[in-house]
């Protein structure tokens, strides 16, 4: 039997705060670290079950393990320090909620009742009578007047290696000598193919094709066929 | 209405956009506190007229007033609606600004960049002015304008919310 994966709907919340608020008032709870504590199954499941924006789902993490470790210290004897963050999160929600309630009331009211400037383009303001025709003549005859852009001139930028020419290279060198010494193999190299060798040396590693050793700190590195 | 005040309800108009108190000051060699009181005075006498003055910390506008905002709505509408996150936003910057992004996320919980580049666009929050390191932000007057408001104080309850001390928790 097929398992069903949980639905997972796109979050409406505006972030940790709002949720945990919503939470509470759906419960008519209050704010105080007791029912924080009951809340935490609640918002951690919400977590599962719905997609948080990326931008948010660190802040959303920081106030999941808050909750968390409120939920420790109940069961474990107090010992350390209390944290000030944690300690705060009743008071900071209510300072949010505070704000969230006015934010609410400015929503609603917004654009309800607009104040105008002096300098608004009134819709009925009077226009000389141009028609489309006449506007693209005119504007055709401001580009004929405007100089033209320069020519910009051919650059081709110096063509370094690619990543695929770097580990033929290598992989040839390595037919003709068991080890090889990366700093000398690149010396006479420029930055830009000295990186990409570096580059292509890590994935014959990654790959296993090459064994690499360097005893030293940017000492020599030494590529060798695997034994 | 002295001089003063006549002058300034001129000039306002004149400018049909926000004018700074310091920039008045200057333009009639007046100091700042002549300047505030002929402001006082004039926003007096405007009182029942279909005219108002609209006013941040730092700058005026001579705008319609909420009486007739009725009937001029059918010809000046603005439809973009509030986003939550913006409207947040907004509130704690209106009630106590001006301040960091810092302190509005603290407050908020989350990130509020991305808002706060959205409501810069619009024109309802800029940098506030002053000597300090971090940038600070502030509501415009289109903020206000846009709420029926003269100044940020007309925000319901607004002498608790802006304290920095002690908030009604």
């Amino acid at each position: 039997m097929a398992e069903s994966l949980p639905s997972i709907k796109l979050s409406t919340y505006e972030g940790p705060f709002d949720l945990l608020l919503e939470l509470a008032q759906a419960r008519k709870l209050d704010l105080t670290t007791v029912s924080l504590k009951e809340m935490t199954e609640a918002f951690l499941e919400y977590l599962k079950t719905n997609l948080i924006r990326p931008q948010l789902l660190g802040d959303f993490l920081v106030v999941a393990s808050s909750l968390l470790l409120l939920k420790v210290r109940h069961l474990l004897p107090r010992q350390e320090a209390s944290e000030p963050e944690v300690e705060q999160l009743t008071d900071r929600l209510r300072i949010y909620r505070l704000y969230r309630e006015q934010a609410e009331k400015i929503r609603q009211g917004w654009g309800q009742c607009i104040l105008i400037s002096r300098g608004v383009f009134a819709p009925q303001a009077c226009l000389p009578a141009v028609n489309a025709d006449d506007l693209a003549k005119h504007v055709q005859h401001i580009i004929a007047r405007l100089p033209k852009p320069p020519q910009p001139a051919l650059y081709t930028p110096a063509r370094g290696r690619t990543l695929q020419e770097c580990l033929r290279v290598f992989q040839e060198r390595l037919t003709q000598a068991s080890r090889l010494i990366f700093q000398k193999e690149v010396a006479s190299a420029n930055r830009h193919t000295a990186a990409v060798s570096f580059l292509a040396v890590l994935e014959l590693a990654r790959q296993q094709h090459v064994a690499l050793q360097q005893e030293t700190m940017c000492g020599e590195l030494v590529i060798s066929r695997p034994l | 209405m002295t001089p003063a005040t006549q002058k300034i309800e001129a000039l306002l108009f004149l400018a049909g956009e926000p004018v700074s108190k310091a920039e008045l000051a200057k333009l009639l060699g007046e100091n700042k506190q002549n300047i505030d009181q002929a402001l006082q005075e004039l926003s007096g006498a405007l009182t029942d007229h279909g005219l108002s003055l609209v006013q941040t910390d730092t700058l005026i506008e001579l705008v319609t007033s909420p009486a007739v905002a009725n009937t001029l709505a059918q010809w000046w509408q603005d439809e973009e609606k509030l986003s939550k996150a913006a409207a947040e936003t907004l509130a704690i910057i209106a009630y106590r600004g001006p301040l960091a992004r810092y302190d509005i996320d603290v407050i908020r919980g989350v990130d509020s960049r991305h808002s706060l580049r959205q409501l810069q666009r619009r024109g309802l929050i800029r940098r506030a002015a002053g000597a300090t390191a971090t940038t600070r932000y502030e509501i415009t007057e289109e903020f206000l304008k846009h709420l029926g408001l003269t100044g940020r104080q007309q925000l319901p309850q607004f002498d608790q919310l802006s304290a920095q001390e002690k908030l009604p928790l």
